[in-house]
């Protein structure tokens, strides 16, 4: 008998409202541990250990390990083939050692010992025999709770994914639960007649609901927090889900409501039905993992070193290289790290200065394309929009707007019939058997021949000045905020171009992870042209000479789009560049189409699948196809093998190759005596970096976690995420295929390399005068690097003090490890 | 007691990081507030030093001010859920006595609407 | 020719085995698949034209080529053809060789029980391709629990194949499957006396029969194999859903003469067949992922096929189970499409049209009267085979339900001639393209025997299932109906997790350690 007496005096006679704040502060605390997770088409990479930030790295990793199955680190087979490739050396583990005063004669041969450790075993410490069998029922309540549970979740999440949808929504998912519960099998099955009267007795808050729980569980109030921290890692997909829609989702999202509070009040329900007082549950906190331990942090401080010590030798050794005195165009790209390629090929092919600024360019919009019903935010997480632009038809072209709404109508209307069809009944069979003749040879060539098709649109025009988007002192004071933070406040080239950045893949739920981050996870192209429109306009070019921005009358500013997976570059609203840019403009054009192709063929070969030959222009070719490839899993390597932030100007990074590893953001240190500037730059695109960063540590650390597992499981639900396989938790992170290849790490798990040129005390006092930035460098999440720029070196910043650099092996022996494809 | 035609009532202002603003929204919505009013970009300088009120790229880390009123008797409910949180995250609270002259303004409505009695499955509900 | 079609696949096999890492390996076996494809063409052009091949072997094996068997072998080539290129993007190298070893003995198998000319050949197809599919799931990643309820389910349905085959070689040696109708008469003179029933061992066999395509189908009483596919990868799912299952139809419509003095077969497959497509089409509703949502509705449409072999339809059946195979496959590949269309549709659904609802029944049925009136003009002979009728009125149910879907998300009213005109074409060419195929078909399928029920019996099913979703439809007016049937399909749809039976303590305790923390929930 499992259920307990429910007329036992248990119940909580009437919750006080004291009860119920405590509670959403306790159920806050709980869920902390846990990321938000954006829906997939607005991926957004984040630390999956956010909440945690000011427990410093190894205590947050050391937290989560004792709730989730993970380790944090590096594992010992993935430091040894590092070790036995030059990766990781000796000297680096010295110089490791050294910091942190240990002795290295002694600690070296433990070091190595640990390489031979095997993969530490996670999980609970085995119990008496005895235990187990009350244990063994207890875990199979514990496992058929969280299915019943997920597959609730997976329908209440539901976006229009289904035929069949649950209905009205809005009263939350403990009380849309609560109405259907009592036809739960699993409930029904261990309740048997009691079902039904046990789940009308429960609650109708999930407050008190959850209150009672609790108290009928016998959970003492200081443990609370602890228990439901135990209760929400039983399904992190769904409960990082519900912790976006509930903190970051904004008052105006029509998602369905899926709170952490119902999620918490309908599992405890659960429990509380099913609690048998005389068993024991799985219950304490589970013993953490072997296989972290000092040494793991040790070796990936010396991996980490070993880069260091690596790019500040290149970006020290190609000091010197001058940029040209005015050139031809000036190009804004985003700081994305598969932007430093494009910049770097394009420097060498022409009389041209690159900058690095956020892709959003300033401008934190939502904007509604033409005929979208709703906008969607186009700026970093961490601001909200502040309006709605709206693509409007280009003047005299309203009949092409309209009839390309009309067709997309159309689309949407005969979309919909297929999907009426497909569930009435009767009609499905009917439907397969006409659909079949015609998908399959559609299929068949589109895995033979793939070919992405083009959406021809209309002309339209963005402007950020329409009715219901920026007044004009927003538009003039985020257009200076764009010059001053990028330091582009004088020698304008005739010119600028706002490039901004998206993947193009087919039949990828993850679409959204290669489109551009500082656009929440959405193509770039209509930011720079909202901020092309902006500056290129006279009231504003005029408020910006007053505020001492001297804009040349006969510069332009042109809005560009370059797409990561084919390295091609598009200029946007050509129709308004006035004619005296044209040469120039084509000029422009045709170096970056060349300087796309030495991108393509300098990363083509890294692609797994791609033909051995380093001729351009099969590389372009094949990174063509592959973009349009439905069946390709990794149409590009995304952010993969991000190792660094860099802020500076850009003669700090000019002619160096780094890889396409890199975040290159435009600084002048002259430019900003009182460090606004800088604050501005670290407080924001830093962060973001740390996220994007972390995400990918994790994700290639602890994949069955914080990683999507394998993209050929991958089953999309709801519209919103992904389930793997035959799990029903939605998963969070980076798919397997995205970091690694085969069984093969290709990402290299570090956390980021902040390089600034900033004087130190500047750095000091935006440091202290902020907490975040003191919680990430102090708290060891990235490693911070900087120069004065008077020659004085590089400093690292360890315990709140820097640090004179210097590297761990000979200046002639900088080793280089190249991915090997 | 009234003063003058004003009632008195309770006002609760937190000092807080943008991160926590949803948390104790939520909290205030808890203990019963009706509504809530939030300054942003507030900057300040006290017991962990000082705060700089306005960053360009980052509304999570800049300090916020939130505050509400409510009925007196519902006050120790929100003042119970604030402390609980003051527990473990820097932070500042201030109550104060505070009369206002639309009370009904501060008062949860008697009319509202209950939750939908059940949650009609709906043939094909598709968005929009 | 039959070789040929043979050999090539599992030439391809050794191959992929061998050498399917490399960039040239990849390219061999995709020539591979389509020279499969392109030999098994040729095959249905020589059939089409009367020059059937017979291939005597071993063991009274033999191969036989007649057009439902070329039909079968083509369906399967052609889906190897586009899987495996996809499969070669798609997985990683380690795990495509494995695949495209064991997709090709897969292929081979399939043609073996297509071309088979005896029962026994075809037996063996049948089992070599079970255990290829256990093979698949369980090399390519699966977690041991699924490919072990694949293998249960499996061994289940491919035991009572062989047990029929047992009872008819005992009793009536080992028939051509041709002459089938000879080897029925024997079975039917053997009885056995079980207390108060009396059964033939041609009952037996047929109940075994229906057992076993049951089971291979994944219908509904039968174990629930098809959701533990969920765990494979894309490639292998599509493979599966597209030429594995269907071949619960074609044993059906192959050992038909069995059921000719056997009525309760017929009586249990159509029941297991119309429960499974009533049951299947709920949950595929209901679930909101897109495989889960493909799965079910793959095991709604084979208890259709089913239900038309039981009703005697067989070549409105083999057309079903052929086009069914590439629309599921292609919907497979395809899956990843699952957020981007969401999101399309999303944004682009303007709100529907202001016209009043009573619009969309209005235009659902003249559409439905329409196409059946088409159908009456169109081609007189259509109604001339076995379950014409039936189909014509599923195709006008059909019409129906696409012009009402069409009626929910229109524009402006003056696009709705360009709808009724778009659906009277496909509705036309469906129509016409289903009679020419059957036609080909139906001079070499066995007669229907007397034991076979009216295919009316689809229809009365169809207005049953037909008022009942109108109760669900207008769910205004009974609301708590509604949501307790949404709710109890949801439970089903998503199914419990198998629970545990008893096991030894340290297998417990090991189980306690993996399970607990890395249960994939």
């Amino acid at each position: 008998m499992e259920a307990t007496d429910l007329s036992a005096p248990q119940r909580v006679a009437a919750s006080s409202a004291a009860e119920r704040a405590r509670l959403r502060v306790d159920v806050e605390s709980a869920a902390r541990l846990l990321a938000p997770m954006w829906p997939l088409e607005s991926f957004i990479a984040v630390n999956p250990l956010m909440g945690l930030l000011e427990l410093r790295f190894e205590g947050a990793v050391r937290e989560a390990s004792r709730w989730l199955p993970l380790t944090g680190y590096p594992s010992p087979a993935f430091m040894k083939a590092a070790y036995g490739e030059g990766r990781v050396t000796d000297a680096d583990l010295a110089a490791v050692l050294a910091e942190r005063h240990l002795d290295a004669d002694q600690t070296l041969p433990a070091l190595r010992a640990w390489l031979e450790h095997p993969e530490g075993a996670v999980g609970p410490s085995p119990g008496a025999a005895g235990e187990l069998a009350d244990r063994r029922r207890a875990l199979t309540t514990y496992l058929a709770t969280d299915a019943q549970l997920a597959a609730f979740c997976a329908t209440f999440a539901d976006e229009g994914a289904s035929g069949w949808a649950l209905g009205d929504r809005s009263g939350g998912l403990y009380h849309c639960w609560r109405a259907v519960a009592a036809l739960d099998p699993l409930l029904r099955c261990r309740l048997r007649r009691r079902a039904a009267r046990a789940v009308a007795a429960l609650p109708a808050d999930p407050e008190d609901a959850l209150l009672e729980a609790l108290v009928r569980l016998g959970v003492p109030a200081e443990h609370r927090v602890e228990e439901l921290r135990r209760q929400l890692t039983r399904l992190p997909g769904w409960a990082s889900y519900a912790r976006w829609r509930e903190e970051w989702a904004g008052p105006d999202c029509t998602s369905p409501p899926l709170g952490v509070l119902d999620l918490l009040a309908v599992r405890m329900s659960y429990e509380a039905l099913l609690f048998d007082p005389t068993g024991t549950a799985p219950g304490s906190a589970p013993v953490p993992a072997e296989g972290g331990g000092p040494w793991a942090g040790i070796w990936l401080e010396a991996y980490e070193r070993h880069y260091r010590d690596d790019i500040l030798g290149r970006l020290s050794a190609g000091r010197g290289i001058q940029r040209d005195a005015q050139p031809e165009a000036q190009i804004v790209f985003c700081i994305d790290a598969r932007s430093e390629r494009l910049r770097r090929c394009l420097e060498a092919l022409g009389p041209y200065a690159t900058f690095g600024f956020a892709g959003f360019f300033g401008f934190p919009v939502a904007v509604a394309g033409l005929g979208d019903r709703y906008g969607t935010a186009r700026c970093p997480v961490l601001i909200s929009p502040r309006a709605i632009v709206r693509e409007r038809p280009a003047p005299g072209r309203a009949r092409a707007a309209v009839s390309h709404l009309r067709s997309r109508a159309r689309a949407a209307a005969a979309h919909n019939a297929w999907h009426v069809a497909k569930i009435a009944p009767g009609a499905a069979f009917p439907l397969a058997e006409a659909l079949g003749w015609w998908l399959w040879p559609a299929a068949g060539l589109r895995t033979v021949w793939p070919r992405l098709s083009r959406h021809s649109a209309p002309p339209t025009v963005l402007d950020p000045g329409a009715a219901g988007g920026l007044a004009l002192d927003e538009r003039i004071l985020f257009a200076e905020n764009a010059l001053v933070t990028m330091g582009l406040v004088r020698d304008f080239s005739p010119l600028v171009v706002l490039c901004g950045h998206r993947g193009r893949t087919a039949a990828n739920p993850h679409a959204s992870a290669l489109d551009c981050g500082a656009c929440a996870g959405a193509p770039g192209g209509p930011s720079a042209r909202l901020a092309a429109a902006a500056l290129n306009e006279p009231a504003v070019r005029a408020a910006l000479v007053e505020r001492g921005i001297r804009v040349p009358d006969d510069t332009w500013f042109v809005a560009a789009e370059h797409n990561t997976t084919t390295d091609d570059v598009t200029i946007l609203d050509w129709h308004l560049v006035p004619a005296r840019h044209g040469a120039r403009l084509a000029q422009l054009t045709s170096d970056l189409a060349e300087a796309g192709r030495r991108c393509a063929a300098e990363r083509g070969p890294s692609l797994p699948g791609a033909p051995a030959v380093r001729d351009a222009r099969v590389a372009v070719a094949h990174v063509a196809r592959r973009a349009a490839d439905w069946a390709q899993i990794r149409p590009e390597w995304g952010l993969a093998r991000n190792a660094a932030f860099v802020v500076g100007p850009r003669s700090l990074t000019s002619g160096i190759h780094l890889e396409g590893r890199v975040f290159l953001h435009s600084y002048e240190p002259d430019l900003d005596p009182d460090g606004l500037v800088l604050e501005s730059i670290l407080t924001g695109p830093l962060v973001v970096a740390q996220w994007i960063s972390a995400q990918y540590y994790f994700s290639s650390v602890a994949p069955e976690v914080f990683g999507a597992g394998d993209k050929t499981l991958h089953n999309p639900v709801g519209g919103i995420g992904v389930l793997c396989g035959e799990g029903r938790d939605l998963r969070v992170g980076l798919p397997w295929q995205s970091v690694a290849v085969g069984n093969r790490l290709y990402h290299e798990p570090m956390r980021l390399l902040t390089i600034v040129q900033a004087p130190l005390g500047r750095l000091d006092i935006v440091i202290a005068r902020n907490t975040v930035l003191g919680q990430l460098v102090d708290g060891q999440w990235l490693h911070l690097v900087a120069e004065s720029g008077d020659g004085t070196g590089w400093h690292t910043r360890r315990a709140g003090s820097w640090w004179p650099w210097e590297p761990a092996m000979s200046c002639g022996e900088v080793a280089r490890w190249n991915w090997k494809a | 007691m009234e003063l003058e035609g004003l009632s008195r009532m309770t006002r609760v202002e937190v000092v807080t990081t943008g991160q926590d603003v949803p948390l104790l929204q939520q909290v205030f919505k808890s203990a019963g507030a009706v509504g809530y009013t939030a300054m942003s970009s507030v900057s300040g300088f006290g017991h962990h030093g000082l705060h700089q009120g306005r960053l360009a790229f980052n509304e999570r880390d800049t300090q916020v001010l939130l505050f509400t009123v409510l009925p007196e008797e519902a006050a120790p409910a929100l003042v119970a859920g604030v402390r609980r949180w003051l527990a473990d995250r820097p932070g500042v609270m201030f109550v104060s006595e505070v009369y206002v002259s639309r009370p009904e303004y501060f008062r949860p409505r008697q009319d509202a609407a209950p939750a939908p009695e059940n949650p009609v499955s709906c043939w094909r509900c598709r968005r929009g | 020719m039959l070789i040929a079609t043979l050999g090539v696949p599992l030439v391809g096999a050794v191959l992929g085995a061998l050498a399917a890492e490399s960039f040239t390996g990849k390219r061999l076996l995709s020539g591979l698949a389509l020279l499969n494809l392109g030999a098994a063409a040729l095959l249905a052009v020589l059939v089409t034209f009367g020059k059937p091949d017979f291939v005597p072997g071993p063991w009274n094996l033999a191969l036989a080529a007649d057009r439902l068997g070329v039909l079968f072998a083509l369906l399967a080539a052609g889906i190897q053809a586009t899987v495996l290129p996809y499969a070669a993007r798609c997985l990683d190298p380690r795990a495509f060789r494995r695949f495209a070893a064991v997709s090709q003995v897969l292929v081979a198998a399939t043609d073996l029980t297509g071309t088979a000319a005896t029962l026994s050949t075809l037996v063996l197809g049948w089992v070599v391709a079970s255990v290829a599919v256990y093979a698949l799931v369980a090399g390519t990643g699966a977690p041991p629990g699924a490919a072990r309820r694949l293998g249960a389910a499996f061994l289940l349905g491919d035991g009572a194949l062989v047990g029929a085959l047992v009872m008819i070689w005992r009793f009536a040696g080992d028939p051509s499957l041709f002459r089938l109708s000879e080897a029925e008469a024997r079975l039917a003179a053997v009885r056995f006396v079980l207390g108060p029933a009396v059964l033939t061992a041609g009952d037996a066999v047929a109940v075994l029969v229906v057992a076993s395509a049951v089971v291979r189908s994944a219908l509904w009483p039968g174990p629930r194999w098809l959701p533990s596919t969920l765990a494979a990868p894309t490639p292998v799912s599509a493979l599966l859903h597209a030429g594995v299952v269907n071949a619960g139809g074609f044993l059906l419509i192959r050992l038909s003469p069995f059921f000719a003095a056997t009525p309760a077969a017929s009586v249990l497959a159509l029941t297991a067949g119309l429960g499974t497509a009533a049951l299947g089409g709920v949950a595929s509703a209901v679930r909101s992922d897109v495989k889960g949502a493909l799965v079910y509705s793959t095991m709604s449409q084979m208890g259709f096929m089913i239900a038309e072999c039981a009703v005697g339809a067989f070549a409105a059946a083999a057309f079903h189970l052929v086009a069914h195979g590439m629309y599921k496959a292609s919907l497979f590949l395809g899956s990843g499409d699952g957020i981007s269309e969401h999101v399309h549709d999303r944004r682009s659904c303007a709100p529907p049209a202001p016209a009043p609802n009573r619009m969309r029944p209005v235009l659902a049925c003249t559409g439905a009267f329409g196409l059946l009136a088409l159908a009456g003009l169109l081609h007189p002979a259509l109604l001339a085979h076995r379950g014409g009728e039936v189909t014509v009125v599923f195709a006008a149910v059909t019409s129906g339900a696409l012009l009402w879907g069409w009626a929910e998300r229109r524009q402006a009213f003056g696009q709705t001639p360009w709808a009724f005109l778009g659906v009277a074409v496909a509705g036309a060419a469906y129509l016409l393209w289903f009679s020419a195929v059957t036609g080909w078909l139906t001079p070499e399928l066995p007669a229907v025997g007397a034991g076979f029920l009216s295919p009316f019996w689809l229809l009365g099913a169809l207005a049953a299932a037909g008022g009942l979703a109108a109760i669900v439809a207008y769910a205004g007016r009974w609301p708590r109906v509604a949501a307790r049937l949404h709710a109890r399909a949801l439970w089903a749809a998503w199914g419990m997790p198998p629970t545990r039976s008893a096991m030894s303590a340290a297998k417990q305790r090991r189980r306690l350690e993996v399970e607990l923390w890395k249960q994939p929930i």
